[in-house]
């Protein structure tokens, strides 16, 4: 982070910062960084090269206090030549970047996530890293020199800071401890995106200044974000010594409350019904969205109960039914036996009468049987009238005589 | 609309024929196996598998998972009509509320004239389409309605109901009662048909106090603490379990103090219930971390068996600690419950996300662990809070890890099977997919990127301005030949989510169009630029005619309109914006800057357009352009001039400068 400020603010100090710059491009794309980070990286030093002047009042803000010691009237002589020279080597920077884009898609190691747990094969990579090495070991010394401050402990700042992330680079084995470890670099290169942001910053408006509230705040956010950069970072490195990377969720130590718990003596605890319906009911609607398609829909008619259960049961909702056998419905004429006379114009009735009540599918079997003995009731209070018409042979029994006889028995 | 008949006929066949046909189908089969195989095969039994039970809804869900989302498509929930496809969030809120607000109108109708709808059509009656019966007198009611209401959570009609009956009902009613009470806050929930209002609403966090007292509750607890001793610990529990959910929560620890004198048991949801009220009792993060230790022993003394609510409790009071003890505290949690037996539900990942990524703490990356875990299982709604994981993971890949390759993985486990429901309300879906979209765009090449763009947008998710803002960021921050086909796209997106009165967005991309992503000459983008720029003239045209005042001009955004209709052959346009900006000077905000003016200038010299040319130079004259002096020496140079527009020219720039190009002029 320290190392992104250097090179942002002071970038016409000195042209081996741009050499310096250009070994940790190099290094980034080597460490799992994805060729539009390398984009960006580049676009910034595009920007912050061709609009130093210009930006370097908003820049000033953000500098490091470390780089306010460096003393700059000292620089400032070698400004002049060294101007010339640094828009070559960006030039060449350039002019090597945008031939690289292919070197650098082979080599992308930002994986899908198909394959979390791919790791490439360490020891190509081992070995280009070994050659900027050198490189970069020279490259922070002259930045060290030109800043003219601490020297060694510039450079050692520098050199440490990149060493610590390309070595843990190599001792790591699964993907995701990786992302922890290289995650100052990838913050360092995400972040210098944010630097854009002022630079593209429309002209204010005077006259109306509540309007234009929405780019002073993004300023606000942006700079605010660069100064607590400084203050993040030591937390930062801290926690990596106290608390290595991951959460380590399974690691902890158990609090043996419930491990070490009888559970045997557990009274008799009331249960409360109506409580667990409705939290349920609550769990369930809390994953329930507007259906998809017509079959969720469909779905959910179904369980609101406005649908027809499947599979298709003619019978459903008749639960009442259920036991009664279907003989019960469909012989009715058993009913008769007793009391209908055997043959005649009753008998013909009442037969009519059965076979209508076999087929009806909206009355129970009780209620059936109900039916038939409300004629035999109704036979009976004409009985008298029958007998004197030869209807009927004998008298129909009343279900009130039969209940009286059976009492005198 | 499906329009379901019932009809209905019994089945009276008496004739077995089924089985007949059945068996001399059998017959003939294992005539022709004697025939054509070996007896060896004879002697096989023939396996009959056993009968699968299969749920009414069985056969649904499997037609249900052959369909899968299709991006391109309108939800299911919009009208397949073009005019009724909504475009924007507001559209999409606005139509999917107005469905319901015609299911509540049909309700609200058959409540008021519920005479009218007491036909019935189906067989058996489908109670959810007949009117709610209302009952005025002890002799319509009984205990077995109140207990129906209280099963469907009717709150104001199962107090109704027990009024009448006078509060004659058996012990348990008064339980089943008094449970409905503390649970609801004595308030009616939302009708569980009313599903759009439940997806669209927004949940208030706010944290506080909300138990209400109602009469009737205090009179059952008051006859039900004094029964034999179940029925006052189920009291004791209905009661504690109320007033710690809505967050009475000092009469809640009162009450917890009587219990243990009392030595009334508690049962472990109980407990859950209280631990979460620890956060409110206590103020340090010591105090809270004892207190909980304290309820946790206390329950394992009593013997109570804990559950994932306890683990998901416990978590919720950890993540109000300080960080300090938080995430120890919270790893001796996970590996007690899944010691004995409890593995973490997404609520409790929800929990440790909270706890672990923390905004000023260090960066932690336990979510790659938690999605290691999650990875291939089968998910189940274990509590209510599950639904937050989704919209917290993807804000912690976002703005704690800045990782796209765990926002992916991530994705990946929400779109894995029936994960998708876990994404909560329309609001958490929204954040989900904001924070997913911008680290994207903040990270992965703009090809790659607009892959999933076209995917998601617009049927899934409706990029917000932020979002909108930053995709304009990474278009400046690609070689222009990307940004450039995009351009006229993402205008007629911001066209169609209604950012047009988003003066940032506007701004960006019109100065997108004109400077980084300028076409080479003679591409027919010029043409598109143009068109996109004139729908927003006409935007803000509309707007000032309409009164309305959402966007106003400003001097940037009107010299870009110019300039692209310029480029796009669009000359009447241009001088239309140029009139509009020296003619309308006080409603415009500020002033074109000297690259647009310079480039409008020219183009009127080379049409020849004097008026204009004028009206540019007096504009930069009255700016206090030096440039203003440079135009005028080349119109002066380039154009026959009138004597008056001449002598315009003069007053503009004065006598000194034209003198001196006249005197040039002349050598």
């Amino acid at each position: 982070m320290n190392l992104l400020n250097y090179c942002t603010v002071n970038l016409n100090l000195s042209t081996s910062i741009i050499e310096f710059f250009y070994s940790i491009l190099n290094i980034v794309a080597y460490s799992a960084v994805s060729s539009q980070r390398l984009h960006t990286s580049v676009k910034l030093l595009e920007s912050s090269g061709s609009s130093s002047s210009s930006s370097s009042d908003s820049d000033s803000d953000n500098e490091q206090p470390k780089t306010k010691t460096a003393p700059v009237e000292t620089a400032k002589k070698t400004i002049e030549e060294s101007q010339q020279d640094t828009t070559d080597m960006l030039n060449n920077l350039l002019l090597s970047m945008t031939q690289k884009p292919k070197i650098s898609k082979t080599i992308d190691v930002s994986p899908k996530i198909k394959k979390p747990k791919a790791v490439k094969d360490v020891a190509p990579r081992q070995t280009k890293t070994d050659d900027y090495e050198g490189e970069l070991i020279g490259a922070a010394k002259k930045v060290a020199e030109s800043l003219q401050g601490d020297r060694e402990k510039t450079e050692a700042e520098l050199l440490g800071k990149l060493l610590q992330s390309t070595s843990t680079d190599e001792s790591s084995e699964g993907k995701s401890e990786k992302i922890d470890e290289s995650i100052s670099l990838n913050d360092l290169i995400a972040r210098m995106k944010v630097d854009r942001t002022p630079r593209k910053m429309p002209q204010m408006f005077s006259r109306d200044v509540s309007r234009s509230t929405s780019y002073t705040n993004k300023m606000q956010s942006v700079s605010s974000e660069l100064r607590n950069l400084h203050k993040k970072r030591e937390p930062f490195r801290f926690s990596r010594k106290m608390q290595p990377e991951g959460g380590n969720l399974r690691a902890g130590e158990p609090m043996n409350i419930f491990i070490n718990a009888a559970s045997s003596l557990a009274p008799e605890v009331p249960q409360l019904s109506t409580w667990e319906i409705l939290a349920e009911e609550d769990k369930k609607l809390s994953i329930t969205h507007p259906p998809e398609n017509i079959f969720q829909e469909l779905i959910l008619w179904t369980e609101q109960r406005k649908l027809w259960k499947f599979p298709i049961d003619n019978e459903q909702g008749l639960e009442e039914e259920q036991n009664v056998h279907f003989s019960e419905h469909v012989f009715t004429q058993r009913h008769l036996e007793g009391w209908c006379p055997k043959k005649g114009p009753i008998r013909h009735f009442m037969e009519l009468v059965c076979v209508g009540l076999s087929k009806n599918p909206y009355l129970t079997a009780e209620e059936k049987k109900n039916h038939v003995l409300w004629y035999k009731d109704y036979f009976a209070s004409k009985q008298e009238l029958l007998l004197e018409l030869n209807a009927i042979q004998g008298p129909i029994p009343t279900s009130s005589s039969e209940e009286n006889q059976i009492e005198s028995q | 609309m499906i329009t379901i008949f019932y009809f209905r006929t019994r089945r009276y066949d008496l004739a077995p024929r089924f089985g007949c046909t059945a068996r001399s189908l059998m017959m003939r089969l294992q005539s022709s196996l004697t025939t054509s195989t070996t007896s060896s095969q004879l002697t096989e039994e023939i396996q009959i598998p056993n009968r699968i039970e299969r749920g009414p809804t069985d056969i649904l869900k499997a037609l249900e998972s052959t369909i899968s989302r299709d991006p391109t498509a309108p939800h299911y929930k919009y009208h397949d009509d073009p005019y009724f496809i909504p475009q924007s969030n507001i559209t999409k809120r606005t139509y999917a509320l107005a469905q319901e607000a015609g299911r509540k109108a049909a309700l609200w109708i058959r409540e008021e004239h519920r005479d009218v709808f007491q036909h019935k059509l189906a067989d058996p009656p489908i109670e959810s389409f007949m009117p709610k019966p209302v009952y005025t007198d002890k002799s319509q009611v009984s205990e077995n309605t109140l207990l129906n209401v209280i099963k469907h959570g009717q709150v104001t009609e199962a107090i109704n109901i027990y009024k009448l009956l006078q509060g004659e009902v058996s012990t348990t009613s008064k339980q089943a009662l008094f449970e409905l009470l503390c649970y609801t806050n004595s308030k009616d929930p939302i009708n569980k048909d009313f599903i759009e209002e439940r997806w669209f609403r927004q949940v208030s966090s706010e944290v506080k106090n909300t138990w209400k007292n109602c009469l009737e509750a205090e009179e059952l607890f008051t006859f039900l603490k004094n029964q034999d001793e179940a029925t006052a610990a189920a009291a004791y529990n209905t009661l504690l379990r109320g007033l710690a959910k809505f967050l009475q929560t000092d009469k809640a620890w009162e009450l917890y103090q009587e219990c243990q004198n009392k030595k009334v048991p508690l049962n472990a949801e109980t407990y859950n219930y209280i631990i979460q009220t620890v956060q409110f009792l206590k103020d340090g993060s010591l105090e809270k971390k004892q207190l909980l230790q304290t309820i946790l022993m206390d329950m394992a003394a009593q013997g109570v068996q804990p559950n994932i609510g306890t683990l998901n409790a416990s978590l919720k009071v950890v993540s109000s600690l300080s960080q300090n003890f938080a995430k120890d505290l919270a790893r001796s949690l996970i590996t007690e419950f899944t010691t004995i037996g409890i593995e973490p539900s997404l609520a409790s990942y929800y929990y440790v996300l909270r706890i672990f990524c923390q905004e000023k703490g260090p960066t932690n990356n336990v979510l790659s662990e938690i999605i290691q875990e999650l990875e291939g299982k089968e998910l189940k709604v274990q509590d209510p809070m599950d639904t937050f994981f989704f919209m917290t993971a993807m804000d912690v890949a976002k703005n704690h890890l800045h990782d796209a390759v765990v926002a992916e993985r991530l994705h990946g486990l929400l779109l894995a099977k029936d994960n998708y429901k876990f994404i909560g309300d329309s609001y958490k879906e929204s954040v989900y997919f904001r924070h997913y979209m911008s680290i994207l765009v903040e990270t992965e090449p703009l090809e790659d990127f607009m892959k999933i763009y076209h995917t998601l947008v617009p049927n899934i998710y409706i990029p917000e301005p932020s979002v909108m803002a930053s995709i304009l960021y990474a278009v400046e921050g690609n070689p222009p030949e990307i940004g450039r086909e995009l351009l006229p796209q993402f205008f007629s997106h911001m066209v169609m989510f209604d950012q047009l009165e988003r003066r940032n967005l506007v701004t960006h991309i019109l100065e997108l169009m004109r400077v980084h992503c300028r076409p080479p000459p003679n591409s027919p983008l010029h043409a598109q630029y143009a068109e996109s720029a004139w729908a927003l003239w006409n935007f803000i045209q509309n707007q000032r005619e309409n009164k309305l005042r959402k966007l106003q001009w400003t001097g940037d955004m009107l010299g870009n309109v110019a300039v692209l209709s310029l480029r796009g052959d669009q000359f009447d346009r241009m001088l239309q914006a140029i009139s509009f900006l020296t003619k309308d000077q006080t409603s415009v905000i500020g002033t074109p800057n000297i690259e647009q003016i310079d480039e409008l200038c020219n183009a009127c010299i080379e049409q020849g357009h004097i008026a204009g040319a004028l009206a540019i130079i007096q504009y930069a004259a009255e700016l206090g352009h030096q440039e203003a002096s440079l135009m005028a020496r080349k119109v002066y140079n380039t154009l026959p001039l009138t004597p008056s527009q001449e002598d315009k020219l003069v007053s503009l720039v004065g006598k000194e400068v034209l003198k001196i190009q006249l005197s040039v002029n002349k050598e």
